[in-house]
């Protein structure tokens, strides 16, 4: 009887033992150069620290998960907002993380992270040595010395502001939580003009003639979202659509490699030509169960790339398709939340 | 129309109850105490009877046959006297704690369920917060409750509905055991950190009149060092923004006129906290401002059929959250008020009858930026219980129904049958089935932009069985063992969650299933070697828990492996306690493609308590549960004076429970509890 006690508590410390045991498992390292494909953010969850990168490769068609981690061993941070492309490096806006992570193409090693900043959206260079980085809380805009990898100034806008574009020698800025496009001068660095363009202005991009269009989102559902054109010389408004429904949520503005045809995403993916005299009534892709995130054109193929962030609790999809076509080329798995893209020569 | 039906149903049942009552005349009517209180004669210290896992029929409060429930014995209530009630949650098995920083937000989940999940009770009453759903423990101090109790699955719905895994019951306690009798008890800590805490506690009993105050303060920086080992090199950093300053008490007055005992509690808590960024955030000055009053009222009176009791509660609760760097600022208030009748039918003589009849009235009502004009809601909940027993007093069973009309919706049937069987002397058998809902949020149905009033209640269908081996010692200095080992299976159906809509507006629905299932393992022993010179309890507890959504993913922050032990040693004026716990992964995306690691911790306690004055003819008598107690009859007068030293996460581990919120290391205590006590026993 004495032995069968004994027993239950040795079972007891056998059963404690193996489930403390369970090792966790070790990152496989990668061995590639980031080159001829896709570099991708995947934002993660706010405040869980789980944003990620992935790269799909255009010669072998594979996605590489988690590759930040894998290259520079440790986590991206908190809600990776946004990528952009400046020579060799690659400029990772980690927003929730108040930092900007840059990287050295074609190995994606760490160079520096821009630190310093509250809140960074998007980083757009003007000139060669400078770039301007958008901020959410800090009422500014970030003037950042790439050479030196520091954050040098900052030109106050009085609110929150996201994508950016320059023409000439002007930086367009959307001042999303106002109706305003600021007018930044490249040069002096300094807030010169600002137009009244529609509730919430959330992405923008430049079309074939050099003119600017202006995405304004409205938000949850206080006012009819619009698409306008502005004039990058007069500042003029010079066309604006309005969406049939204060439940229409337009976002992700961006443009084809010709620079004729817009997209954007609208619950579906809607496509618009520039000379186009109305709204398309019927998106190019539908939304169908698809949580559609980000979007952005693939310059050298045009093929449009679509991001599906699902619930926004697990891994997300990429899917490619062709121009003018409605079912996906292809799709791969990528991240939690995934968003921004860059396309890599 | 089914409703009406329905709640006719649940009329003619209590109305039965009631009949039942006053058919029963039962031969003596027995003061009993409301609660078992064990802290309280000076003989804290005393080991033998600790009581840990306990299968059901105890004096447990709500305990139900066939169910699981787990009390704090008095060690882990001293332990948690100058911090807070979750320090106590620690060592209840199959419940796992998050914690976003040390005095932050903590919410409790049972068996692989959510913190919703886990509905908590304050004297009966319920605590959950109508807005969130859930309670943050971190504002409970520790010092304020003389009873913490867990009932785990479908046992819970003898306190109320929604404990889908469980639920706690917190008690203020109080009884009336002396007629006359004064303590004063001082208690500070210092810690690691510039943590104090402070205690002021003071009893008074006066014939049929009982009063205790328990005041606390407690502040800290917690501005310890870890490493952030998401910047390059890991170098060590000291969590920011993280200070906390709570205080607050309660107030508890009973009172005895003949055979009618009033009762009046008040808690009040007011608190301060800094939240700390995360490992991969900047620090963006956030902080949360919580206050609360409660205030109960209460009768309970012995009649010739049974315990009638009778309880009012207004509660108001306010948070103000503040974000400067977001410039935001959130603030809501909400109150409550209860009603409460309960009747405790006398144990039957009968094989079969009705043991409880219980209605309750809830009514919540809510202010925040987040609702256009407030939101509001009521809960009628009726409750009929009823028990079988063999003649050979051998199997019993207990069945419970519970029907609630919340809003303007009727909740599906919730039912508990549960049996336990004896198989021998030492070995029994407990098992139930159970059905257990959670209606929705008053944010889930009203925040704007979102809500959704159309949404169903999470639907629960659970079954455990557990096998227990509590052998009966031969003479009182035998050692004592216990053992348990279990299985439970637990189906929610239509599991709320927040999902993406039009235009990035999240909204709720019924969007999930879970299947969690599990083994429980449970062992103790307590005992003494020859002649008393040392005393030592050993505790050990297992969980092996499976959470599974539709997809097949272990639902987030619910760890699939739970373990502590704990060793307590006593010899003469000087005692020690080791307590290690192991906490396997916990996946924190619901792909389960991240994780926080699995960790494990362990704490180290030395005491040293001396009795400093006593005087006259004290008799140490050994009551029934081993406690040593006062001689009957005698007036006394003494002060104890109590040392203990400690160490917290003794070997240093660097473990998060939430994903890169860091939690402290290796950190000292030195706790000083003073007690002046007075008076006369009876008896």
């Amino acid at each position: 009887m004495k032995r069968i006690e004994r027993m239950r508590w040795v079972g007891l410390l056998l059963v404690l033992a193996i489930a403390a045991c369970k090792p966790d498992p070790i990152p496989e390292p990668i061995d590639i150069d980031y080159e001829n494909g896709i570099l991708l953010v995947n934002e993660g969850n706010f405040l869980s620290g789980n944003a990620s990168m992935s790269f799909l490769s255009r010669a072998s068609d594979t996605v590489v998960h988690d590759v930040f981690q894998a290259e520079v061993a440790r986590p991206l941070g908190d809600v990776a907002q946004s990528i952009t492309i400046i020579g060799n490096r690659a400029y990772v806006v980690v927003n929730n993380s108040g930092k900007v992570e840059v990287l050295d193409l074609p190995k994606l090693t760490s160079a520096c992270a821009l630190t310093g900043m509250q809140s960074p959206r998007y980083l757009l260079p003007i000139g060669s040595s400078r770039a301007l980085v958008s901020d959410l809380y800090s009422k500014t805009i970030h003037v950042v010395d790439l050479a030196n990898c520091t954050v040098t100034g900052s030109i106050a806008t009085g609110g929150w502001t996201e994508e950016m574009a320059l023409v000439g020698n002007r930086v367009f800025v959307t001042q999303t939580g106002t109706d305003k496009l600021l007018v930044i001068d490249a040069n002096a660095r300094t807030l010169t003009d600002s137009l009244y363009v529609g509730r919430e202005p959330n992405s923008l991009t430049v079309d074939q003639n050099g003119k600017l269009w202006v995405l304004c989102g409205s938000g949850l559902g206080q006012a009819q979202p619009r698409l306008v054109r502005v004039s990058a010389d007069s500042l003029a408004l010079e066309a604006a659509f309005t969406f049939p429904s204060t439940q229409d949520a337009p976002s992700k503005l961006c443009i084809n490699p010709a620079g004729d045809r817009l997209y954007f995403i609208n619950g579906g993916i809607f496509s618009m030509g520039i000379a186009d005299g109305s709204l398309p009534a019927q998106a190019s892709i539908a939304k169908g169960a698809h949580n559609w995130y980000g979007l952005d054109i693939d310059p050298q193929t045009g093929a449009i790339y679509a991001t599906d962030a699902l619930d926004f609790q697990h891994k997300g999809f990429l899917y490619r398709f062709l121009p003018g076509s409605t079912t996906p080329a292809a799709s791969f798995q990528v991240g939690l939340i995934p968003g921004e893209m860059v396309f890599l020569p | 129309m089914k409703m009406m039906h329905r709640f006719a149903v649940m009329a003619v049942l209590l109305v039965l109850s009631w009949t039942r009552a006053f058919a029963q005349v039962p031969d003596s009517v027995p003061h009993q105490p409301l609660l078992d209180t064990r802290i309280d004669d000076g003989a804290v210290h005393m080991i033998a009877p600790m009581r840990t896992m306990t299968i059901v029929e105890t004096e447990y409060a709500y305990s139900i046959k066939g169910g699981k429930v787990w009390a704090a014995d008095s060690l882990q209530l001293q332990q948690a006297a100058t911090g807070n009630v979750t320090q106590v949650l620690e060592m209840v098995p199959s419940m796992s704690l998050k914690r976003y920083a040390p005095g932050g937000l903590a919410t409790p989940a049972f068996r692989g369920t959510g913190a919703g999940h886990t509905q908590v009770f304050w004297e009966g009453m319920p605590l959950n917060s109508a807005m969130l759903g859930q309670q943050d423990l971190a504002l409970g101090a520790g010092n304020l409750f003389a009873g913490v109790q867990a009932y785990y699955g479908g046992s819970s719905l003898t306190l109320g509905s929604g404990g889908i895994g469980g639920a706690i019951a917190l008690f203020s306690g109080g009884h009336m055991r002396y007629p006359y009798r004064r303590e004063l008890r001082l208690r500070q800590q210092f810690g690691s950190w510039g943590n104090l805490g402070s205690n002021l506690e003071f009893d008074i009993s006066k014939k049929q009149f009982y009063s205790s105050t328990r005041l606390y303060t407690q502040t800290g920086k917690n501005n310890f060092t870890f490493s952030n080992t998401t910047l390059p090199g890991s170098p060590r950093q000291q969590l920011a923004n993280a200070g906390i300053f709570q205080f607050g008490g309660m107030q508890d007055f009973n009172f005895a006129l003949k055979e009618n005992y009033f009762f009046a509690k008040l808690w009040v808590l007011q608190s301060d906290r800094s939240l700390p960024p995360t490992m991969v955030t900047t620090d963006a000055g956030e902080s949360q401002a919580d206050q609360a009053l409660r205030g109960l009222l209460g009768w309970h009176r012995p009649t010739r059929f049974g315990l009638v009791s009778v309880t009012g509660g207004h509660f108001m609760e306010w948070m103000d959250y503040r974000n400067p760097t977001a410039q935001l600022i959130a603030v809501s208030h909400a109150t409550r008020t209860i009603g409460d009748a309960l009747f405790k039918f006398d144990t039957p003589k009968h094989r079969l009858g009705i043991t409880q009849a219980g209605l309750r009235y809830v009514h919540d009502r809510a202010s925040t930026d987040g609702y256009i004009h407030g939101a509001q809601q009521n809960l009628v909940s009726a409750m009929v219980r009823g028990e079988w027993k063999a003649r050979d007093e051998r199997r019993f069973l207990s069945l419970l129904i519970r029907q609630e009309v919340y809003s303007t919706n009727l909740s599906p049937i919730l039912a508990y049958l549960g049996g336990r069987f004896k198989l021998s002397s030492s070995w029994n058998l407990s098992s139930n089935l159970a059905r257990n809902y959670r209606y929705p949020t008053l944010n889930d149905r009203y925040w704007i932009p979102g809500g959704n009033p159309d949404l169903k209640p999470e639907l629960s269908h659970s079954a455990e069985m557990n096998l227990n081996w509590l052998p009966r010692p031969r003479r009182r200095e035998d050692n004592r063992q216990s053992f348990s080992v279990g299985g439970y299976y637990n189906h929610v159906d239509d599991w709320i969650l927040w999902v993406p809509g039009t235009g990035a507006v999240w909204h709720p629905e019924n969007v999930r299933k879970v299947n969690a299932l599990g083994i429980e393992a449970n062992a103790s022993l307590v005992g003494q070697t020859p002649r008393r010179r040392l005393q030592y309890q050993l505790l050990a507890s297992y969980t092996y828990n499976q959470s599974r959504d539709q997809d097949g993913y272990q639902l987030i922050y619910t760890p699939q492996h739970l373990a502590f032990a704990r060793l307590y040693l006593k010899w003469k004026s000087l005692d020690l306690q080791y307590f290690q716990d192991w906490n396997s992964r916990r996946y924190t995306v619901a792909d389960n493609s991240a994780f926080v690691k699995g960790f494990t911790t362990g704490d180290l306690t030395l005491g040293w308590r001396r009795q400093i004055s006593t005087r006259l003819d004290i008799k140490p008598i050994p009551t029934s549960d081993g406690i040593t107690a006062i001689a009957q009859g005698t007036q006394f007068k003494q002060g104890i004076l109590a040392v203990q030293v400690g160490v917290r996460n003794i070997w240093n581990a660097q473990f998060q429970t939430v994903a890169w919120r860091p939690m402290p290391g290796r950190s000292f205590f030195v706790r000083l509890e003073w007690t002046l006590s007075r008076g006369e026993r009876l008896l």
